[in-house]
């Protein structure tokens, strides 16, 4: 039996008589998009919370009628959800104490509309965009921390791990905050979800961050980069991810000769520590540079086959 | 039983640059396809097209086929038509019209061997095993062949077929597609009673047949001890008005859509409304222990990576339980 598991973080865009789309516009283009992910050989997805609850459900009757759908086309789990305050709100703010119990009540909400589908990873962003978080004090890291031990308690009752994936553009981005994060949240209750390539535009070297932090692990999302942001463009309004001034694209599929991120040590070390589980492969917008995720995923899927597995699988 | 063997088509991919053809020879690999079949051409728009052009761009043939393989593929093939000029050879080339390479004309007979004699040598060095040739011009360029003019054309392909088998151990497959002056069954028949089976064989391109109103599965049940290559395509559309027989039916029919503008004449395997039944013809593949290689096709399609996904998914998820 294979120690890794291989999922799909979802993101996808596709040709349509309307121009590129994503395929959850109609269920024929969902048939086609998890053909493709099959044909490779994945057997997770990754999701959205909004769109497990919103658009899926509205597809196919309900999140359970959704993952009916994935194990019909070969894809037998939904591995983790993804749940995030991108812009802080009056009353949605990681860092502002009297949005917690709304924050709380949420996830709480999401958890229910989860319940039975054995979901592995509620996968939180820890705060809103680094520009509305900062000063990113100590009692900044405290508060934030106090919001996902209460909220990684609660998941943990439905059989679900809250673990923190640290966007570059959040407040919890450097490894002095990603280490007072982890300081003050409760190894219980809060696990760490690795993103390569947010780490490594930030700055910090996942390998590193994830040997620290092997034992509260839960996940991977497996994306490159070809950019560290060496000026400070995290902490720009309006938007770092999709609005730096000097980056149109951060994101780039795993084996690409241009990516910074070292992928045989990072797969060396999940195999030195044991890691036994899901990791995602991800590649968020291919389509901003005139590529498309069909073939950024058949590229991944290569380095994956040919370079990865071949140190641990 | 010996396993089926899967390979892509390189001719959907528009990938003049080493980074694009090391992606897209990637993304076959990634899907489980392990050949590959590349196209004869020449130009700067062509680095794969034939050896010299090969040469220029990977410093020599032994270094393509290292390349080929990091990626984790084989050539498998190589489509060539003779009547194709080729730069730099054909002086054709600069009038756009076709070489005199006609297997129809018994004076071109010895220039088609030497042409076809250049993509054999290199298909041998890169251990390819098969050379796809369309056996005859276009209907539209001559009209219905005479009988005594399929036996010139098999004569030809005899003797392209003979070189290429003894000297470079490549076999000679032809290739009908839809536009083909060879029409019928009765037509195929001939084509193979006329040719030596030692020497020449069959290529079934599925798509190509059932657009010129042909079942592929017929074919190759009838046929099946000479069906030496195998393209599979899916198609939605029969060319029912006849217009392969109209002026410049590549372009009026195959690029333009025809009366009936279909805006896309070839398709994944699978495709809503496909005409060709594919689990019928890998049975019957499988009953007769075919082993040689299927390339799928899709060309030309939006998206090269999703058309070669989506095939990959019924090649694994449909036709594997075939």
């Amino acid at each position: 039996m294979s120690n890794i598991k291989w999922a799909y973080m979802d993101h996808w865009m596709m040709e349509s008589p309307r121009g590129l789309v994503e395929p959850n516009v109609s269920r024929q283009y969902m048939d086609q998009y998890m053909k493709q992910i099959v044909a490779l050989g994945f057997e997770g997805l990754d999701t959205f919370v909004f769109r497990l609850l919103g658009r899926y459900s509205q597809m196919f009757g309900s999140p359970k009628g959704f993952q009916h759908f994935l194990q019909d086309h070969g894809i037998g789990k939904i591995v983790s959800v993804f749940h995030a305050y991108p812009y802080a709100t009056k009353d949605r703010a990681a860092h502002i104490r009297a949005t917690h119990d709304d924050i709380f009540a949420d996830c709480a909400g999401a958890m229910q509309a989860c319940e039975g589908l054995g979901i592995d990873n509620f996968i939180i962003m820890p705060t809103s965009t680094y520009f509305q978080t900062e000063p990113v004090t100590d009692e900044t890291i405290k508060i934030v921390a106090d919001l996902w031990n209460r909220v990684g308690k609660m998941t943990l009752e439905h059989g679900i791990k809250t673990t923190s994936h640290h966007e570059f553009w959040c407040g919890i981005r450097s490894a002095e905050q990603i280490e007072k994060f982890y300081q003050y949240t409760d190894p219980q209750y809060v696990f760490y979800f690795c993103d390569a390539a947010q780490h490594t535009i930030a700055g910090v070297d996942p390998v590193e961050v994830y040997s620290k932090y092997h034992a509260r692990c839960s996940g991977f999302h497996f994306k490159d980069t070809h950019t560290v942001d060496t000026k400070g463009e995290y902490r720009l309004p309006p938007d770092a991810e999709l609005m730096a001034p000097s980056v149109k694209r951060w994101f780039w599929e795993i084996g690409t000769p241009e990516g910074l991120v070292d992928f045989p040590a990072l797969m060396n070390a999940i195999k030195r520590f044991g890691y036994r589980g899901w990791i995602s492969l991800e590649h968020d917008g291919p389509d901003r540079t005139g590529g498309n995720y069909a073939e950024s995923t058949c590229i991944a899927r290569w380095y994956i086959d040919n370079v990865l597995s071949k140190i641990y699988s | 039983m010996p396993e089926l063997r899967w390979g892509y088509g390189i001719s959907q991919w528009n990938c003049p640059r080493r980074e694009q053809q090391e992606r897209a020879l990637k993304v076959m690999s990634a899907c489980g396809f392990r050949g590959v079949e590349l196209r004869a051409g020449s130009g700067r728009w062509s680095p794969l097209g034939k050896a010299d052009l090969i040469e220029l761009n990977f410093g020599s043939v032994k270094k393509f086929k290292e390349f080929v393989e990091s990626c984790g593929l084989q050539v498998a093939s190589y489509y060539y038509d003779p009547l194709m000029p080729l730069e730099g050879e054909d002086s054709e080339f600069w009038r756009g019209a076709p070489a005199r390479r006609s297997p129809l004309n018994p004076a071109d007979h010895e220039r088609t061997v030497a042409g076809a004699r250049a993509f054999a040598k290199l298909l041998s060095e890169l251990r390819g095993t098969c050379l796809v040739v369309p056996p005859v011009p276009p209907y539209w360029t001559q009209a219905a062949l005479t009988d005594e003019q399929i036996k010139t054309a098999a004569e030809c392909w005899n003797k392209v077929g003979q070189m290429t088998k003894q000297d470079y151990n490549i076999t000679t497959v032809l290739h009908v597609d839809c536009l083909s002056a060879l029409r019928s069954l009765k037509d195929l028949g001939k084509m193979m009673e006329y040719t030596d089976p030692k020497f020449v064989g069959l290529a079934i391109d599925t798509a190509e047949l059932t657009i010129a109103g042909i079942n592929p599965v017929d074919v190759y049940d009838k046929f099946h001890d000479r069906a030496k290559h195998f393209h599979f395509k899916d198609t939605r559309n029969v060319d029912e008005l006849g217009e392969y027989k109209k002026p410049f039916a590549d372009f009026h029919l195959l690029d333009e859509g025809g009366e009936k503008h279909v805006e896309r004449w070839f398709w994944e395997m699978g495709t809503a409304g496909g005409l060709v039944d594919f689990p019928a013809l890998v049975k019957s593949m499988k009953r007769n222990n075919y082993d040689g290689w299927i390339i799928a096709e899709s060309d030309p399609s939006p998206n090269p990576a999703q058309s070669a996904m989506l095939n990959a998914w019924y090649v694994k998820c449909v036709l594997a339980k075939a």
